[in-house]
């Protein structure tokens, strides 16, 4: 099941073009779309907003057509911008609630929803104080939290963790990951942090000079080709490494206790290989696992 | 003693949802029950229709007004001079008929008319004040914060934007304009009813009611053209406010130059400003000829000056308002667009 796609999709800012003849399509669940500046991650959520009127081809949004249904697809969808944005001069209950009302809802049901999504988002008792005395933290909190109040079923996330220190971001990525799964809302997280998307996100779309290099679920993308595994010993060993290579197998890296390996076995024989290798080399081994490609590596692999 | 509760239902009812007077079933969870699960989960309610979407734009620029200690200032300054009016026609009602007020235009049609163009004049510099206050914020202070893309990123198009903005400035500055005119109004009908002033004058309350509309419809446009291409409140406030003055400081230089004074020659040329449109409309609505004191001789005299042309005056209010409404919708998108 999808929730958004587009088909040959070409944007136009007068006359340089953002984005062009693109086709992708974001499933359900959390998907990170990741690319380099300049790359139309932003002119596409755009679009899929109803912001920009595509120069060609086609989208949809929720079965919405991103060219003429602007209005309806704003109605079940929320955003969270990158840049800091509020209504001035109010507090933080007022805003969101205020948020709610621009979507339609009677202010009673505002106002109640409002309290509902700020402690939801963590700002407790801060909600009554005036926005622009907040911090980044927080101003990210009711970001999120305006983009919520009015039960969007999908949410665009712009850099949710911008600005944010060790413990705040984790609390973002812990809130994004809830709103994705405990809360059933699709979820599209635009962030150049990769450890952010690989944490949040099921799938990823990775875009480059507006094209999709890569697409698909996070798990199938890490999947290496081969046997490949990495090793944790006991105690660091060189000669675990020569002994590997002497069997065929080739050392991908090597820090420190952790070795990957390419085995030119298949993958049932993996631990009868390992434990012959480390015996062989006189090393314990304290443990080894499929080897997985990071985000990092595949999104390298996409954009270059 | 025992300290059992009493029952107030059987016990073959206990289980039985009860219903309130209010309709509320007793197992329906509700914020107002004290273990409702108050936790976030996802809205299924009512949603408003679309059509008046820009009325809660416009609700919240109100009450962003009303908040302001300067609003109850100003607003209270406004009221004085029909205040003074009030007390002088009541001390007028209570003078000998025969006695002959000098500054009352007492030509039919005209006797109330004038009163209130006076009135409505004195108050168009206050309502170029509470324009100040209330619009130069109304969409410079979102562009500042980035409000816009709050806004635009709700269903909502660029014009309901608009028109909330809009209609928030308008309908404070007419409301402020047309409260005390319409307590006179009131005041008047209760106490020259017996004068005939509802016979000689029938159409004074739509005169009333335009003669506040169109000054606060036209400073309303304007505000939210400044106000859209600027940053910050008191940039857009300062440039109204020097087009306001050199607007009516060029079109008087003008006047002067080609007219050389002459009061009764080129009355249009004379209201081509911000604040000359505005008199011009109101002495349009109320049909009035205006008492201008000259010293031509050296003695001062009383010259009696008709209306400049209403089609004029009209046509280039609406183009001049069209322009600064326009000058918004170009400046409103939710996203930064760079072409080229």
């Amino acid at each position: 099941m999808q929730v958004a796609s587009v088909t040959n999709l070409t944007v136009k800012y007068g006359r340089k073009t953002a984005v062009s003849d693109l086709t992708a399509v974001v499933p359900e669940g959390c998907v990170g779309l990741l690319g380099p500046n300049g790359a139309g991650k932003t002119t596409l959520i755009k679009t899929l907003l109803g912001f920009v009127i595509p120069a060609g081809g086609s989208g949809e949004v929720l079965g919405l057509n991103v060219a003429t249904q602007g209005l309806q697809i704003r109605q079940r969808i929320g955003l969270m911008p990158e840049q800091d944005c509020h209504i001035p001069g109010i507090n933080a209950v007022s805003f969101v609630s205020y948020a709610g009302e621009l979507a339609g809802m009677p202010a009673k049901d505002a106002m109640r929803r409002a309290h509902e999504t700020l402690e939801y988002c963590g700002l407790g008792e801060a909600r009554y104080r005036n926005v622009e005395t907040y911090s980044t933290g927080m101003k990210q909190r009711i970001k999120l939290a305006q983009a919520l109040v009015h039960g969007p079923r999908l949410l665009f996330l712009d850099e949710p963790t911008n600005g944010l220190d060790p413990a705040g971001r984790d609390d973002m990525l812990n809130l994004v990951k809830d709103v994705a799964v405990s809360k059933g809302i699709n979820v599209i997280v635009s962030s150049h942090l990769l450890p952010d998307i690989e944490r949040t996100c099921t799938s990823v779309i990775v875009m480059r000079s507006g094209k999709v290099v890569q697409q698909g679920l996070v798990a199938d993308l890490q999947k290496t080709a081969g046997v490949q595994i990495e090793v944790e010993l006991q105690l660091p060993s060189d000669a675990f490494g020569m002994v590997a290579a002497s069997r065929g197998a080739t050392v991908l890296s090597n820090m420190g206790t952790r070795y990957r390996l390419d085995l030119p076995i298949n993958s049932l024989q993996t631990s009868e290989f390992v434990f012959g290798i480390a015996k062989e080399a006189g090393v314990q081994v304290r443990g080894f696992q499929p080897a997985l490609r990071s985000l990092e590596d595949i999104f390298l692999e996409a954009v270059e | 003693m025992s300290t059992e509760p009493e029952k107030t239902q059987p016990d073959f009812m206990l289980d039985v949802p009860q219903v309130d007077p209010f309709g509320h079933r007793s197992d329906t969870v509700s914020a107002a029950n004290p273990i409702a699960d108050l936790s976030y989960r996802n809205y299924t309610g009512p949603l408003n229709s679309h059509t008046f979407r820009w009325w809660v734009v416009a609700l919240a620029g109100i009450r962003a007004a009303r908040q302001k200690k300067g609003f109850w200032a100003i607003a209270g300054v406004s009221v004085l001079p029909y205040l003074f009016s009030l007390i002088g026609l009541y001390l007028q009602s209570r003078m000998p008929v025969n006695v002959n007020n000098p500054i009352t235009n007492n030509t039919v049609g005209q006797k109330y008319a004038s009163s209130f163009f006076q009135l409505t004049d004195f108050n168009l510099f206050m309502m170029f004040v509470m324009t100040l206050m209330v619009g130069s914020g109304s969409i410079s202070a979102d562009n500042r914060s980035n409000a816009l893309l709050v806004y635009l990123s709700k269903p909502l198009t660029k014009v309901d934007y608009l028109i909330g903005k809009w209609m928030g400035i308008f309908t404070t500055l007419f409301a402020v304009a047309l409260a005390p005119a319409l307590i006179l109004y009131i005041y008047c009908i209760m106490t020259f009813w017996s004068d005939g002033i509802f016979h000689q004058e029938p159409w004074l309350l739509t005169r009333v009611l335009l003669a506040c509309a169109l000054p606060a419809a036209l400073h309303a446009s304007l505000m939210v053209g400044f106000s859209a291409w600027c940053k910050t409140p008191r940039v857009a406030g300062a440039i109204y406010a020097g087009f306001y003055f050199f607007s009516g400081i060029v079109s008087g230089i003008i006047w002067m130059i080609r007219t050389h004074g002459n009061m009764s020659e080129q009355v249009l040329l004379r209201h081509i400003s911000v604040s000359g449109l505005m008199r011009g409309m109101v002495q349009n609505v109320y049909n009035v000829t205006d008492k201008v004191t000259s010293f031509g001789s050296g003695m001062p005299s009383i010259t009696d000056i008709s209306a400049p042309s209403a089609k004029g005056v009209f046509l280039i209010s609406l183009i001049v308002g069209g322009i600064g409404i326009m000058a918004a919708r170009a400046r409103i998108r939710a996203v930064e667009v760079v072409t080229g």
